[in-house]
């Protein structure tokens, strides 16, 4: 009888423990226990932002538009979800994938969600335009952002093709047709040509910023600093760049009370990486060559 | 022996317990009771690193990946150290007894069960200081019952059951030690 009764306590002491866990293990100490009243969504943007196929499968170190924007569609249509957050970790990207994911956040905000930037250590470029989508932009006194502006590169290596022998056969329906060429310079028309489209793309981007920054910083004053400057969260709420400066935890918070949520409502990551892609990202190479070629990048 | 009594015996009358299992070699049953407490402490480990982890990390998904392997490895280790502890035995005293042991060993792993319970319920009651103590006090009786098992398994007196526990670690020690100053001297240039 009392084996039985020493086993029986054990084994219940076991159970409890073990439902208790399987249930904890639902959701970690810092995701709010609040179930059921409503979530903040997080989708995460780490590293450079591009379109699908645009990387090749060993290089997932970059954030990929498309998904983002499916994440952020599956987030809208949700009534769980009742504000969202962006941890942009990113340096930038093409200028293509940036403009998407803006215009899904604005489509998202039209459902009356909010949606609060959070920075980690880089939000520039590209990073600073999709946060510009945003309700509230939160920013680490470090965080480097900034880097408001327009690139596109060429290289010229037909001297190096020179000493090489080789020589490229061109024939072409357009004088245009073969523009950014790396085996000759750039025409001077060339040149104004795609000075145009960088200034062009580059009008864009103040838009952008003046539309997101509406009320705080004046057109000219986002010009004034739109030069390709990288600046820290501090200058950036100085400036009129960001609004609050705090970490991930203090942006949580800011979403949940714009969402009149409780204070311990659950968070959700909506895109967090498969174990390929973390796996990948560990272990792929860096480029060894900057990227070039028929690309815009903030 | 009927299971329930066994789970009882080698929680508070080992030696007996052990003894009798060291001649009868349920394998079997030694290998599920091995297992389940494996399982078992993979889903309480999971709830308690949780309990302490972020909501923006990645650890989540690969908890499990690293839970299987750790639970695959130890259940490879059980069959290597059985082997190992026999192969000595025979080497020094004479005496092997894999199979026996291979059980006795599955079987002590039983306390092991209740360490990561008993953490995490110091965890949920939030005192944890008691749950590092019962940790140690459980690695301990784990420990115990293992150069038990190698003493009823393998007939050996506990000062020989100790030796004999010892003995691989020494041996590690030992080469460990042999490799650094071979990789001193290699770097002195001496070699």
């Amino acid at each position: 009888m009392g084996k039985k009764l020493v086993m029986g306590i054990i084994i219940l002491f076991l159970l409890v423990m073990g439902t208790l866990s399987i249930r904890s293990a639902g959701r970690s100490a810092d995701t709010g226990s609040g179930a059921g009243k409503g979530k903040v969504g997080v989708i995460q943007i780490k590293g450079a932002l591009t379109e699908t196929g645009s990387e090749s499968i060993l290089s997932a170190t970059g954030s990929d538009a498309e998904k983002i924007m499916e994440e952020i569609r599956k987030a809208a249509k949700r009534d769980d979800i009742k504000a969202l957050v962006l941890r942009i970790n990113s340096p930038g990207g093409t200028s293509v994938a940036a403009q998407e994911v803006g215009i899904e956040l604005d489509r998202f905000r039209k459902t009356g969600k909010p949606v609060v930037t959070s920075m980690g250590d880089v939000c520039a470029s590209g990073g600073y335009w999709v946060a510009c989508s945003s309700d509230r932009i939160i920013a680490n006194p470090s965080t480097l952002t900034g880097s408001i502006g327009v690139i596109m590169e060429f290289s010229n290596l037909e001297g190096l093709y020179g000493k090489i022998g080789i020589r490229e056969e061109v024939i072409k329906s357009g004088a245009y047709k073969d523009i950014g060429s790396s085996t000759r310079q750039l025409t001077a028309d060339e040149r104004v040509m795609l000075q145009n489209l960088v200034n062009d793309s580059y009008s864009q981007f103040l838009d952008q910023v003046t539309r997101g920054r509406k009320g705080k910083m004046t057109r000219e004053e986002v010009t004034n600093i739109a030069d390709g400057r990288i600046i820290s969260g501090r200058q950036g709420k100085e400036l009129g760049l960001v609004d609050d400066l705090g970490n991930y935890y203090d942006a949580l918070a800011i979403a949940r009370k714009m969402a009149h949520l409780e204070n311990d409502s659950e968070v959700e990551v909506l895109n967090k990486p498969g174990i390929w892609e973390t796996l990948v990202a560990d272990v792929s190479a860096q480029r060894l060559l900057p990227q070039q070629g028929w690309q815009l990048r903030y | 022996m009927v299971w329930s009594e066994v789970l009882y015996g080698v929680l508070f009358e080992p030696r007996a317990t052990l003894r009798s299992l060291s001649i009868e070699r349920p394998v079997i049953p030694a290998i599920v009771t091995f297992l389940a407490v494996a399982i078992f402490n993979l889903t309480v480990y999971r709830g308690i690193i949780l309990k302490q982890s972020y909501a923006i990390n990645d650890l989540e998904q690969f908890l499990w990946l690293y839970q299987i392997m750790g639970a695959v490895f130890s259940f490879f280790m059980l069959f290597v150290m059985a082997g190992l502890f026999s192969l000595l035995s025979e080497l020094i005293f004479n005496k092997p007894n894999a199979s026996g042991l291979l059980v006795c060993l599955g079987f002590s792993s039983l306390p092991g069960i209740l360490g990561p319970a008993l953490y995490y319920s110091a965890q949920i009651i939030d005192i944890q200081w008691l749950g590092v103590l019962c940790s140690l006090v459980i690695g301990v009786w784990m420990l115990v019952l293992q150069v038990l098992s190698l003493a009823e398994a393998l007939e050996l007196s506990t000062g020989q059951a100790v030796a004999l526990f010892v003995l691989p670690g020494v041996f590690a020690a030992i080469a460990l030690v042999l490799v650094i100053a071979i990789f001193a001297l290699f770097g002195q240039g001496i070699i």
